[in-house]
């Protein structure tokens, strides 16, 4: 009616809201919460994904990633669009971070 | 633990190469901001020298402060933390494009996303109401 409806920034397509349901409950809430974290600020959190995959961002948390692209909407205010969640895969356990880390101590940086 | 050859290659040629512009960039801007190696100080030594210390930091010097019992602080200039955290989480996404592309499902899931017919948007409170509607089922996982 006369109310506005609080402005959305993440919208889950349908390849997403079907990879979220395929995962164990407990990991289905632990994404929710992250995608709050997403949803306030779809354009720095994560990382930015690189050819061929650039324009999409990711973010991780333990076991599982999520992964959306920008949308501009009509009032011009940017979105994510979630386009997938999805667990890690067991080669995955090495965390990239872990792993970053080490090449940077290598550098004796 | 520790990941294929190649990724470790690809992983050392990429930092390499963005340490690299990190550097260029830096001294493209006259030095000012450059990432040094770090001098290590003593506690004692660094509050005696505190204010020379920041100066060095604001012109883009790295301490280290070493205490006791292994304490130690790195001081760094707030925009070479800055550029670093860039360069470090574009060397995360460029690892983690790697890895999406060897899982299937996300790459399906991401070619999916083009097709018009699947753009079908869900808000964030009607994706918990589905959750929510699994937790109903009381453990089985909706397909």
């Amino acid at each position: 009616m006369g109310t506005s409806s609080p402005k959305r920034r993440l919208f889950v397509n349908r390849a997403g809201v079907e990879s979220l349901l395929e995962l164990p409950k407990n990991i289905q809430r632990q994404a929710l919460r992250k995608m709050g974290t997403v949803e306030a600020a779809p354009e720095s959190a994560g990382y930015p994904l690189r050819k061929p995959l650039q324009g999409f961002r990711g973010i991780h948390s333990g076991r599982y990633r999520i992964i959306w692209r920008l949308l501009t909407l009509e009032e011009g205010e940017v979105a994510a669009e979630v386009v997938y969640v999805g667990i890690r895969s067991e080669g995955d356990q090495r965390d990239a971070y872990a792993e970053l880390q080490k090449h940077f101590n290598a550098l004796d940086l | 633990m520790r990941g294929s050859p190649s990724t470790r290659t690809l992983t050392r040629a990429v930092l390499t190469g963005h340490l690299l512009e990190t550097v260029i960039e830096a001294q493209r801007r006259g030095a000012q901001g450059m990432l040094k190696l770090p001098e290590v100080l003593g506690v004692a030594e660094a509050r005696n020298e505190l204010p020379h210390v920041l100066e060095d930091v604001e012109k883009g010097r790295t301490f280290i402060i070493k205490g006791p019992k292994g304490r130690e602080a790195f001081v760094i200039n707030a925009d070479v933390f800055r550029r670093l955290q860039d360069a470090y989480l574009e060397v995360v996404g460029e690892l983690e494009t790697v890895r999406i592309l060897e899982d299937e499902a996300a790459v399906r899931a991401i070619r999916e996303s083009s097709d018009e017919e699947r753009r079908e948007l869900f808000t964030l409170s009607e994706v918990e109401s589905l959750v929510g509607e699994v937790d109903e089922d009381d453990g089985d996982v909706k397909s």
